[in-house]
């Protein structure tokens, strides 16, 4: 189809690291950005790709609006680990790619509505609003979200500073 | 400092790089898949058809014949609103008086969203499917796939397990399945959160009303469910999975699992072996019992455990009366018997 494989080729990387923080995981992130390309797919023509439309908010918005689901439908009453998995000691030698598993393993800590807010409020950049038109939610609904996901990373100590300071800001 | 966070988040995934080399060709493989899923479930439809009409004088003529396997093989419901009730499927859901229903992508007034019931338009565009009143406080969705029991997760040596199952025989007759017990709500925050998924009707009622509000709109639910008869389950699954609540430790439920066909068989008999359908007039499945989960394959089985009123129910159909003794050989396959 005229431009879908070129947008592909082009974004699937970015998209793949869009869908690993939604799902807090590499594997499930790629499932997440593969299964919304069908749908981009199937809209391509419809919606007049690329010329009238910007394929890939339109893939981020449907990824985002399935991570959402499946929170919905599956992880709705989470209850926390026991024992909370081992955490790296400031000063380690492989710095840059622990700090990554830190951040990816506190992410799959949390329930998928929470991440999902999370990821929309704070890497996105969506305001409260946005993120509820986009979710079908309400505003104090994507508060709450956001107010315990922030709790949540900031129980991992090596996070605990980035998401204490957020509070005061 | 919402700068931080990006900037973390931002480097959690700066490593990743996508396993798929060609992704265009992985995106059509997987469209193409799903094709023929779709082809495939609409060929079991007319062979299910087919089979039932030439099976029929057989059963006529013998004087013990099975119960009838339910047929739900319907077209995926349309939800809409007649004559100020909300139908799709078995499910009639009334609007309640000074309420108002939306079809989400043709009327767009939105007055009061804690008084809308909405059905979002899901087949067309994401970008309008929500935006007819994005906070409504009741939504109804078909879901076009597999049909399963909301859940929970617990964290266990295993890892995530899910949470067992809450049934409700909705008025009418119809199992549904309920992401809350309804006397355990939390209504602290003044809201309430509410799943209710009607496996036969392939439809899902989410409720953020109060818990008042919620008891009466579930009460005014009227159902017309499909007649009752023995599981349907894949006769050839892959894969089975049993969670069942543990009588010594609440928290976390039991898990079994098994791909071993010898295992998959028995599991399979042990269902179609239950040949005692529960009328809708005489369904009695409710929250306050426990329950266990039953995937295999395609198929999710609830069974509601307890007293004179242990069911099971498969989302693909049927609904039977299923006794202490398949229970215990259901858990003594997947070893999870205590």
């Amino acid at each position: 189809m005229n431009g879908f494989t070129d947008f592909v080729s082009a974004r699937y990387p970015a998209l793949v690291r869009y869908g690993t923080l939604l799902t807090g995981d590499r594997g499930h992130g790629e499932d997440l950005t593969q299964e919304a390309l069908v749908k981009t797919y199937r809209g391509w023509q419809r919606l007049g790709f690329p010329a009238d439309g910007d394929p890939e908010a339109y893939t981020r918005q449907v990824m985002a609006r399935a991570a959402w689901r499946a929170g919905r439908r599956l992880w709705r009453r989470e209850v926390p680990a026991a024992a909370p998995p081992d955490r790296p000691t400031p000063g380690d030698a492989y710095a840059h790619r622990d700090t990554a598993e830190v951040v990816l393993a506190a992410l799959r800590e949390l329930p998928p509505g929470q991440r999902v807010v999370l990821v929309l409020r704070y890497w996105a950049g969506l305001s409260e609003q946005e993120i509820a038109t986009q979710l079908g939610c309400s505003p104090g609904t994507v508060k709450s979200r956001a107010s315990r996901a922030i709790a949540t990373m900031r129980r991992t100590p090596a996070l605990a500073d980035a998401f204490t300071l957020t509070e005061t800001s | 400092m919402a700068q931080r966070i990006k900037d973390l988040l931002d480097e959690a995934v700066s490593g990743v790089e996508p396993r798929t080399l060609d992704p265009a060709a992985a995106v059509a493989r997987r469209r193409r898949a799903q094709q023929r899923r779709r082809l495939v479930a609409g060929t079991f439809a007319v062979l299910g058809v087919l089979a039932g009409g030439a099976l029929a004088v057989p059963q006529f003529q013998r004087d013990s014949s099975p119960p009838p396997v339910s047929v739900i093989d319907r077209p995926l419901p349309v939800p809409h609103f007649a004559d100020g009730v909300l139908v799709s499927g078995g499910l009639r859901l009334p609007v309640p008086p000074g309420w108002q229903g939306i079809t989400g992508g043709r009327d767009r007034s939105c007055a009061d969203p804690d008084r809308t019931i909405l059905i979002p338009d899901t087949t067309g565009d994401p970008e309008n499917s929500w935006s007819a009143c994005p906070r409504a406080v009741i939504r109804v969705v078909v879901e076009d796939g597999e049909m399963r029991a909301p859940a929970g997760a617990v964290m266990t040596d295993d890892g995530l397990v899910m949470t067992p199952p809450i049934s409700l025989t909705l008025p009418g007759g119809e199992p549904a399945w309920v992401s809350n017990r309804i006397s355990e709500a939390d209504t602290s925050r003044g809201d309430y959160d509410l799943q209710v998924v009607l496996p036969w009707s392939r439809t899902t009622v989410y409720l953020g009303t109060s818990l008042a509000e919620t008891r009466q709109i579930l009460g005014s639910i009227r159902t017309e469910p499909v007649d009752a008869g023995r599981l349907i389950v894949p006769d050839v699954p892959a894969v089975a999975e049993l969670i069942a609540s543990d009588p010594a430790d609440p928290v976390h439920p039991l898990r079994g699992k098994t791909t071993e066909t010898t295992k998959l068989f028995e599991i399979v008999r042990v269902l179609q072996d239950q040949r005692d359908p529960v009328p809708d007039s005489e369904a009695c499945a409710g929250p306050e019992q426990p329950g266990m989960r039953l995937d295999i394959g395609t198929a999710h089985v609830v069974i509601t455990l307890g007293g004179k009123c242990q069911e099971a129910v498969s989302s693909q159909g049927g609904r039977v009366r299923f006794d202490d003794d398949a229970v215990a050989e259901l858990k003594q396959i997947f070893g999870i018997e205590r």
